[in-house]
């Protein structure tokens, strides 16, 4: 991208986000009949739709009058055509209702539409985990797996219980070598990483949970990571015919901070297939120098597949 | 360095372009009148909040529109504001003895997500509505006074029906300001 290309290409991309954000009123002028539900007929006039206000401006002469969508019977176009949907997005022509037709929240059909589509999600899936950053390296990728136990708070909110254990291996868990003409040592490496997560998770919910429906899901939550580092080593003097081994195990738990979104594709009434994306931010240490606050972190990347089961 | 400078330069003239876009965005108001007061309204009549009527497309989700709760706490909120404002000698609802009676009916309505405002904000899980207001004039049946005003809330500290009390106070605010308007004249 050129510079000067460059220069508006950001500012501008924030001010067009801010529009799709907060759109401004959006006025466009058409030519038609305008019929109110009073009977009241504007013939082969000038008008000007405000979706913003729900406002339709008619421009007689020497005159413009406001109407509110919910006034307008229907927009008939210069060719004869109704096009009161299309102008004032409605989907349906709207009948004329004179009385309050509210539904209680305790209304059955409110409750039966508001009930919650499944009470606990049960999921089971295999996560390939990517990490990076300082505190991982030497640190490859590698397929895990994990549970989750999700209970729905509302039809839009649940909580997510999940522990997973992390494939992820040292780039070299094997290596040898000789610190003098007669020995061989050789050492393994290796590293067992689980992970506890207690998150919100928002989800989109269908109307109907049958086969074929999508549930959307993204959550963030707070946890721990656990890893369990092993090194086994043995040492072989030739000369003598000698074998030494050596073994050390060690442990650390860190907090962690994770954040995900993923798909749930309808199998059946109850059973569907999770696909997801996770970040997970690892808080190893931090400190403060003379002059300011040190952070040192790691990260881990993962992309799940899994079967989930709604109750 | 000279890139520095260049991220600094884009900076500014994204925040300018902003302001001007949220400037234009905050000069908008929430509400048009449709119909302005032309003659005063009797201080000493009473007032009655009527129906608010649904005109939300036919196809509109019944669990997705407001519920009956809702609708009363709104015809509370108009009774409140009209009283705070003394506008009317005396506020009630239902009342078919009334002077003047408040009607409305709802256009849109979104009831929005206060957990997605909590979670992202900038408008994620913002609560809506579109309400058109009358006031008639009960000895002619006639419109005195329409408007359709529009509430929003984006902020998660407030609950989605704050939607109903800000276009309440609105739709009181505007008719004292054009009550106001002909006492001046006088």
């Amino acid at each position: 991208m050129k510079a000067k290309t460059r220069y508006l290409f950001y500012p501008l991309l924030t001010v067009l986000l801010f529009l799709l954000a907060f759109p401004l009123p959006v006025l466009a002028a058409a030519n038609g009949t305008i019929i109110l539900k009073s009977g009241q007929e504007y013939r082969n006039v000038t008008f000007k739709i405000d979706h913003y206000y729900k406002v339709v401006t008619i421009f007689i002469t020497d005159a413009m009058i406001d109407v509110s969508f919910n006034e307008i019977d229907s927009i008939i176009d210069n060719e004869g055509m109704d096009v009161t949907n299309d102008l004032l997005k409605r989907l349906h022509k709207e009948k004329k209702r004179s009385r309050e037709t509210w539904r209680s929240k305790t209304d059955p059909v409110i409750k039966k539409a508001r009930t919650k589509l499944w009470n606990t999600g049960i999921r089971f899936a295999s996560n390939f985990s990517l990490p990076a950053d300082d505190y991982y390296e030497g640190i490859g990728e590698g397929i895990g797996f994990e549970g989750d136990i999700i209970v729905a708070v509302t039809n839009n909110v649940a909580l997510r219980f999940s522990v997973s254990k992390s494939g992820m291996q040292f780039e070299d868990p094997k290596s040898s070598f000789s610190p003098h003409p007669d020995t061989l040592v050789t050492a393994e490496y290796g590293i067992n990483a689980v992970r506890y997560y207690f998150s919100a998770e928002y989800y989109h919910r269908p109307d109907r949970k049958t086969p074929g429906r999508s549930i959307y899901y993204f959550y963030s939550g707070l946890g721990a990571i656990n890893h369990k580092l092993s090194f086994d080593a043995t040492m072989y003097v030739k000369s003598t015919r000698e074998l030494f081994i050596a073994s050390d195990r060690a442990s650390e738990t860190k907090f962690a901070t994770t954040c995900g979104a993923g798909m749930i594709q309808l199998l059946s009434k109850n059973i569907g297939i999770d696909l997801g994306v996770a970040f997970d931010m690892i808080w190893v240490r931090s400190h403060y120098n003379d002059y300011s606050y040190i952070g040192v972190s790691g990260y881990i990347f993962d992309m799940k597949l899994g079967v989930i089961a709604l109750l | 360095m000279r890139g520095n400078n260049m991220q600094v330069q884009h900076l500014s003239v994204g925040l300018v372009l902003l302001a001007i876009v949220m400037l234009a965005f905050g000069c908008t108001k929430p509400y048009r009148i449709t119909h302005d007061l032309e003659a005063p309204t009797r201080a000493a009549a009473s007032c009655s909040i009527g129906d608010i009527i649904d005109e939300l497309p036919l196809d509109f989700e019944e669990e997705k529109k407001p519920t009956a709760e809702d609708i009363a706490k709104f015809k509370d909120y108009l009774q409140e504001e009209l009283s705070k404002r003394d506008i009317f000698g005396s506020h009630s609802q239902g009342d078919p003895e009334a002077d003047y009676e408040v009607t409305g009916s709802i256009i849109s309505y979104e009831k929005g997500s206060g957990w997605l405002r909590f979670l992202f904000g900038f408008g994620a899980g913002s609560a809506r509505v579109t309400v058109s207001l009358r006031l008639i004039d009960r000895s002619s049946n006639q419109t005195v006074f329409a408007g359709n005003f529009n509430g929003i809330v984006t902020h998660w500290a407030e609950l989605g029906d704050e939607v109903f009390s800000q276009v309440s106070k609105n739709f009181a605010k505007e008719l004292e300001k054009q009550r106001k308007q002909f006492s001046r004249r006088k």
